[in-house]
């Protein structure tokens, strides 16, 4: 059985053929929910089939634009947090002492 | 692990990658976003329909998993953490849109001008129209169609193909529930280009 002959084919669609191959009148229900099931799958195949949408060309320079601002706002509190837990050391300190023990 | 190249980042799990940015790597953040920009704009793309909002989500997606990094834990596909971040958003950006764009559609008494706002239903006209149209087009449609919870299950499903697992926890829902949304919006679709698939398919 080829199964590159429709481009929806289904397995469900190949145990029906399969199962068909007896004489056996298959039931009203039994054929009401194989058609559900069909149709179910078709969509499923159709969905699978829509073309990927990417993202445009510009979008790359757009976010490495924004993560630039975020990793920037990030030093920012990290150093205001640094300032908060060591409010007793200033940096015009630190140069008076840098100076006091080079010059 | 400074010194991981990108190179040797490429060839990490998501997991793994995902680690390394938890450690201080920033080139890991380059990687996790070649890697889902597409998926996950796809995925946007289908559940809004708007090329600019979904690149917008995208967006803000990054920035967040960036944000909430150290909260990310190992138990749970990086996939999955990511994909629940860009749906929660997207999901508030329709939230705050709607509160935006409600109107009253019956007239107001007060104002002897105002009229009964009328709606077209183009679905139903276009009826006709759906045998000779492109397929892909109006399936399109039809999903822009189904109610948010149906639309972001099928998407995941069968368009992203992920499982009933995953989708559960992007979600937040049962996999039972998830099971019977993907049963009845395939059915929905069904019935919206139904008669389109059936000429097609028997």
């Amino acid at each position: 059985m080829n199964k590159n002959r429709h481009p929806f084919y289904s397995e469900e669609r190949e145990e029906c053929e399969k199962s068909d191959g007896s004489s056996e009148p298959r039931s009203h229900s039994s054929f009401i929910s194989n058609s559900k099931i069909k149709n179910q799958n078709s969509i499923k195949k159709r969905l699978q089939a829509l073309p990927q949408v990417d993202v445009s060309p510009g979008f790359d320079q757009k976010l490495v634009a924004l993560f630039a601002l975020e990793l920037e706002m990030e030093i920012k509190l990290r150093s205001a947090s640094f300032q908060l837990r060591n409010n007793k050391t200033r940096l015009p300190d630190i140069i008076t002492d840098f100076r006091k023990e080079f010059l | 692990m400074e010194n991981l190249t990108v190179k040797k980042l490429q060839e990490l799990t998501d997991e793994q990658v995902m680690a390394e940015l938890q450690n201080g790597v920033v080139q890991a953040f380059d990687i996790i976003v070649f890697r889902f920009k597409d998926r996950l704009h796809n995925f946007l793309f289908r559940y809004t329909h708007n090329h600019e909002d979904s690149e917008d989500l995208v967006q803000e997606t990054f920035l967040r998993v960036y944000r909430s990094r150290f909260s990310y834990q190992p138990i749970a596909k990086l996939s999955t953490w990511i994909f629940t971040i860009a749906l929660n958003l997207a999901k508030s950006m329709y939230k705050k849109k709607q509160r935006m764009t409600t109107f009253s559609i019956h007239a107001d008494d007060s104002d002897p001008d105002s009229r009964d706002f009328e709606i077209n239903d183009t679905a139903l006209l276009q009826d006709d129209e759906l045998h000779l149209k492109n397929s892909m087009e109006e399936l399109e449609k039809a999903l822009m169609q189904l109610n948010d919870e149906f639309r972001e299950v099928i998407v995941l499903r069968d368009i992203q193909q992920l499982t009933y697992e995953e989708i559960s926890e992007i979600t937040g829902t049962a996999m039972g529930t998830v099971k019977s949304r993907i049963n009845r919006a395939r059915i929905q679709l069904q019935e919206l280009i139904g008669d389109y698939v059936k000429s097609e398919t028997f």
